[in-house]
């Protein structure tokens, strides 16, 4: 079983394989009519469908050798800028496409990816690098918002704004991260040759070394393929990607390790970030809907000025005559002054209250589920760990039952003299040993979908085979053990690390985000200033 | 007022009397000449109606017919008094207390604020030679007008309303005082507090403190003796506040302060209002102002008196159908083109200050609902700051004891890290406090002063507004009277009587039937309108009476003249009152409202900019800190 997980492993990173032209003659879905449609970058390394039967295959080898060098290279440089130079729509569909662009002062490219793309490489990095937040992306639209922006064009636009942004500190966090740069998979995402065959790029390593369970892979490196790994106890209710986490927060699974009498050592640091994450959460989650409605008290306030502006021109207008000609005319400019108001009012909140202010906070919200996230991972860690140890005790205890068994059949043999005795033998040997098994098995049944190790004994007594087989279930059970055990302690050490890196990154963003604020705001006061003192030396 | 306007719309089509109207006017001007011919010695009637404005030359060519008209005005008073409900119009045509004469306002006062005796007494004097005493004082009127002009341009009163202050009563119920400070050179004021010795051109200041009830008073004395002139409006005291009890609420008294205020500067800026004695009374820090206030109850007419020309308008019920009776059918039928053009710019302004009004309230709610936001937001904030703040107490008391040494080191770095954030926080959410704090502050401002100039201009206009409304009521009673006149003439020619013999008897009967008390412009509105009234239905009676009762034709015709008669001198006086009125009106009320309104919104606009440059000016200094701090912090960040 391991061999064949290792076969995999084969299939490398080598560019040559994307040259394949059997996997370009076949593209992924229904993208390749559409994307002909687009116009042809002009970059270099962006080659047309055309040209790749034109091209021969050694050729193309070496062109996507220098592209991928290039790739790299521009990741690494520090200067590097990300930008989304255009979104655009695909003919006779409601696919859009948001056109990458890295620069940097040497070279530059361009790659064209759209939302689900970007959806399933944050999804692959997160199984990839369970330890690290990665970056969020604004959520998928739900079926209601679709339809309703396929009626108001203008929100689909907004919306098509808004995930720009988003992609744009989406990549630019990932770059910043230096684990994360070297992934082969965010290469792929950003390499033109991808573009029409993201698919292809899910279905090579490193994605396809991922297990199909988070929890059967090395937390720090899920791609690694120690067959032990697979052996390990699955949970149910397990999923990477889901938001929610039904397990019982850290005290709780500290306090039962200790009652359980578990060497685990949960760092009071974690502990105090779950709180602490759980807590921010909140806040932010009422901030966000704070801010929904403080962002609808600003356009409220911009429609009356607006108003106030027309009015008040109208005003001046309609008591225009020779006798009254300096108030219409102050009328007038406090009117205009109403109109300069609103139309600063209007650039702070399409300009800086929703970009700076709100999507940031709303981004903080999923940055910190994010974490919740790893925290969960780590959770269920734990609990693999504690299904291992109580499993382990289950089976020396089964050992410890088949041990005194086999001394009850040979107290047996030793012909006591007492009919109460030998009836207790035997009514002990019947159902006895079997009971209390079956039904701890079928507890942690549920729990375990390869559950080839807690298999029943088969309930004859004297059979060495089963011996044999809870000697070794209990050896492989040390060695998960010890695996567990060890991964943990190297995870508990890797989240403490990551979550430093992730605590200064939130102090980044927030003071980003203050600075934005106020800034912004400066900006909309001084110009409000500047209106009101112009309007103040036309009246005096 | 009321009874007036139910009477005639029951009787007459007002808009059909209108439609002839211009032509009747002319009739009556072609028929004076004729008159004059025939009989040149009561001339100064005519000529009241084709010159109004030089009535005083005439009057003093004329004296000798005084005499003549003298026996009959007790009669005339007499028909005044019957219609009873409006003791004040007696009382403002009596001779003695039309104008406060301004040497000894103290007795004049009390004149006016005791009807009973003064009404007695001005029957007394009109028996005996009402026309003389009229004419004298018209000529003192004008002399006095032209002094109070005079006084006016030299004199200058400033006076300011500021810093109420809560006070307990007799009854220790307690109220809001405000303080007036005055500052002038009037000698009037200066002789009233007692500062005569001083050199004429020396200013004094007078500081006394008032509470509403004494600004309610003074407006009652004015709106009295001054119908003729728009008073200012007072802020209302049918606050819905003063149900809740809560007419102290600092909200409430700014509010009330800033319309005490404007009330007291229109009145300054107003050349007749501003040299009412009753004024400088009240501007006087003596005790004859509480005495009087306390101990004279005015009439109660100016409680009950629903007319639109006292009422006090209701913040809270400015609307744009309170103007209804500017657009009704009947004054666009008004045909005095500068009234119908004043009339025109009032209520175009009026309607857009309202609409900026209400706009404005918008504004406000939206913006404290924006604050409370902010608010919310800021509690959101500090919340997290704590949060921050207690996970770094939570790793300090926690024990460090992992395996791995570097976790130790790892875990002082965020220590400090966290501590930044949550200065850093703190420090914005106090900056944002501090928005906050002025962004409340700025709308209260614009609640309480802009928004009070914006709805005090509104009622001004309704003040104004009600002042041209007086005036067409006294158009259409005159209008009614030379229907009736028309209609008496015609009825006269149809019995076989001729116009001549008519106007040769008229030196007798003008003899018995002498005008009726004329009306100044001192004389109380409510007073001109049912005397009007009272002459109307008894024209009616007689009409009625001569269809019935045909037989006696002779006694008919005399009774037709003489109603005639009294018609005619009715008309002069109306016709006279109502120029006068579109007169001051044209030329005085309406550019001095002009003038106030003006400067008044200019000042509420500079201000409110000034309001809005500090509160920016403000806040960008404060942010401007706090985009430093921030900005440092985030160098280091990287």
């Amino acid at each position: 079983m391991n061999t064949s997980v290792f076969e995999d492993i084969e299939q490398d990173n080598n560019p040559s394989f994307y040259g394949n032209l059997s996997i370009l003659n076949n593209p992924y879905g229904t993208q390749q009519g559409n994307e002909v449609s687009n116009p042809g970058s002009p970059q270099k390394g962006h080659l047309q469908r055309d040209s790749f039967e034109q091209v021969n295959a050694d050729d193309f080898v070496n062109n996507s050798i220098v592209l991928s060098n290039k790739i790299t290279n521009l990741i690494n440089d520090p200067k590097v800028e990300i930008l989304i130079v255009s979104t655009e729509k695909l003919i006779k569909t409601s696919i859009v496409v948001y056109a990458i662009e890295l620069t940097n002062s040497e070279s530059s490219i361009i790659v064209k990816r759209r939302y689900s793309e970007f959806k399933s490489l944050r999804d692959n990095l997160c199984k990839l690098y369970p330890t690290i937040v990665i970056p969020p992306i604004p959520e998928k639209h739900s079926l209601f918002t679709y339809i309703y922006n396929s009626i108001d064009n203008s929100l689909e636009l907004s919306l098509i704004e808004m995930r720009r942004r988003y992609f744009i500190t989406f990549l630019t966090e990932l770059i910043r991260n230096t684990t994360i740069r070297s992934c082969p998979l965010l290469l792929k995402f950003l390499d033109p040759n991808y573009e029409l065959c993201w698919m292809n790029a899910l279905n090579e390593p490193p994605v396809i070394l991922l297990p199909n369970n988070l929890l059967l892979a090395n937390p720090l490196n899920p791609s690694d393929q120690n067959g032990l790994y697979s052996l390990l106890p699955v949970i149910s209710g397990f999923n990477a990607n889901s938001g929610k986490d039904s397990l019982p927060n850290l005290t709780h699974l500290s306090n039962e390790f200790a009652n359980l009498k578990i060497p685990i050592d949960i760092p009071d640091k974690l502990i105090q970030m779950e709180v602490d994450y759980h807590r921010i959460h909140k806040i932010l989650n009422d901030m966000n809907k704070i801010d929904t409605r403080l962002l609808k008290n600003i356009k409220g306030i911009i429609d009356i000025l607006i108003e106030l502006g027309g009015n008040l021109n109208n005003f001046s207008l309609t008591i225009y005559d020779s006798a009254s000609e300096d108030l219409s005319l102050q009328i007038e400019k406090f009117g205009s002054n109403m109109d300069k108001c609103f139309l600063s009012y209007e650039t702070f909140l399409n300009q800086s209250a929703i970009p700076n202010w709100q999507e940031p906070i709303h981004s903080l919200i999923q940055y910190y589920m994010a974490s919740l996230q790893i925290l969960k991972f780590y959770k269920y860690k734990l609990v693999q760990l504690k299904i291992l140890h109580k499993l382990r005790l289950k089976k020396s205890n089964q050992l410890l039952q088949y041990n005194n068994l086999s001394n009850l059949s040979n107290l047996s043999q030793l012909e006591i003299n007492s009919p109460t005795i030998s009836m207790a033998i035997k009514s002990r040997q019947t159902p006895g040993p079997n009971a209390p098994i079956v039904s701890s098995s079928s507890k942690w049944k549920s729990l375990f979908n390869n559950n080839h190790i807690s298999k029943p004994p088969s309930g004859s007594l004297d059979d060495t085979h089963f011996f044999n087989n809870i000697e070794k279930e209990l050896n492989k059970l040390d060695q998960l053990i010890g695996l567990c055990n060890s991964d943990i302690q190297a995870l508990s050490k890797e989240l403490q690390v990551s979550f430093d890196v992730f605590n200064k990154e939130m102090e980044r963003k927030w003071t980003i985000i203050m600075l934005d604020f106020i800034r912004d705001s400066k900006k909309l006061f001084t110009e409000n200033l500047n209106s009101w003192s112009e309007f103040k030396d036309s009246l005096t | 007022m009321t009874l007036e306007d139910q009477f005639t719309s029951v009787q007459w089509d007002r808009n059909e009397v209108k439609g002839s109207a211009s032509q009747q006017q002319e009739t009556i001007t072609e028929e004076e000449p004729e008159t004059q011919r025939d009989k040149p010695a009561p001339t100064y009637l005519e000529s009241e109606i084709v010159e109004p404005d030089k009535e005083k030359e005439t009057e003093q060519q004329d004296p000798g017919a005084d005499d003549d008209v003298g026996t009959s005005t007790s009669a005339n008073v007499e028909t005044t008094i019957v219609p009873g409900d409006n003791i004040g119009g007696v009382l403002g045509s009596s001779p003695n207390s039309t104008s406060p004469s301004g040497e000894d306002e103290v007795s004049s006062l009390e004149q006016q604020f005791t009807p009973k005796p003064s009404s007695s007494n001005a029957l007394e004097s009109a028996s005996t030679s009402m026309n003389k005493d009229q004419e004298i004082l018209r000529q003192q009127q004008q002399q006095q007008q032209e002094e109070e002009i005079r006084s006016f341009e030299k004199y200058n009163i400033s006076a300011t309303v500021t810093t109420p202050t809560r006070e307990l009563d007799t009854a220790s119920k307690p109220y809001i005082s405000y303080l007036i400070t005055t500052s002038t050179n009037h000698p009037q004021l200066k002789k009233l507090c007692g500062k005569t010795d001083l050199a004429e051109e020396k200013s004094i200041t007078i500081e006394t403190r008032r509470r509403y009830g004494d600004f309610r008073f003074l407006h009652n004395c004015l709106v009295n003796d001054y119908p003729g002139f728009m008073t200012p409006p007072l802020p209302s005291k049918l606050n819905f506040k003063y149900l809740t009890g809560d007419t102290f609420s600092t909200d409430f008294v700014h509010k009330r302060l800033h319309s005490l205020d404007r009330f007291v500067k229109f009145i300054l800026n107003h050349k007749t209002l501003s040299q009412s004695s009753v004024f400088h009374l009240f501007l006087s820090d003596t005790q004859d102002w509480n005495s009087f206030s306390k101990n004279l109850k005015l009439s109660k007419n100016f409680d009950t008196d629903d007319s639109i020309v006292n009422k006090v308008v209701n913040e809270d019920l400015l609307t744009e159908t309170l103007m209804n009776f500017l657009t009704s059918s009947k004054h666009k039928r008004e045909t005095n083109k500068d009234i119908l053009e004043i009339n025109d710019k009032l209520k175009k302004l009026y309607e857009n200050l309202v609409k900026l009004d209400k706009l404005f309230s918008k504004l406000n709610k939206r913006n404290s609902d924006l604050s409370v936001d902010y608010h919310q937001f800021l509690v959101q904030l500090q919340k997290l700051s704590s949060i921050e703040g207690g996970n770094t107490t939570g790793n300090g008391t926690t024990k460090v004891d992992y395996s791995y040494s570097e976790d130790t080191k790892a875990d002082s770095v965020p220590n400090t890290e966290n501590h930044e954030l949550e200065t850093n926080l703190k420090v914005f959410s106090d900056s944002l406090e501090y928005f906050l704090k002025n962004w409340d502050l700025l709308h209260r401002y614009v609640d309480e002063s802009f928004l009070n100039v914006l709805k005090d201009c509104a009622k001004y206009i309704i003040s104004l507004t009600n002042l041209i409304e007086l005036h067409h009521n006294k158009r259409i009673d005159l209008q009614v009277l030379q229907d009736y006149l028309l209609k008496a003439r015609n009825d006269l020619v149809s019995l076989g009587g001729n116009m001549e013999r008519s106007t040769t008897s008229r030196p007798q009967t003008s003899s018995t039937m002498a005008p009726p008390t004329p009306a100044f412009h001192t004389v109380q509105s409510g007073g001109i309108v049912s005397q009007t009234t009272q002459l109307i239905k008894d024209t009616i009676s007689t009409s009625a009476s001569s269809s019935i009762g045909s037989s006696n034709a002779d006694n008919k015709i005399i009774r037709l003249r003489k109603k005639i008669e009294n018609l005619e001198n009715e008309i002069a006086i109306q016709t006279q009152l109502v120029n006068d009125l579109t007169d001051k009106i044209v030329n005085d009320e309406y550019p001095n409202w002009d003038k106030f309104n003006k400067k008044e919104l200019k000042d509420a606009m500079v201000s409110l900019c000034d309001e809005e440059i500090n509160f920016y000016k403000g806040l960008i200094d404060n942010w401007s800190e706090v985009e430093s701090k921030l900005t440092t912090r985030l160098e280091e960040l990287g």
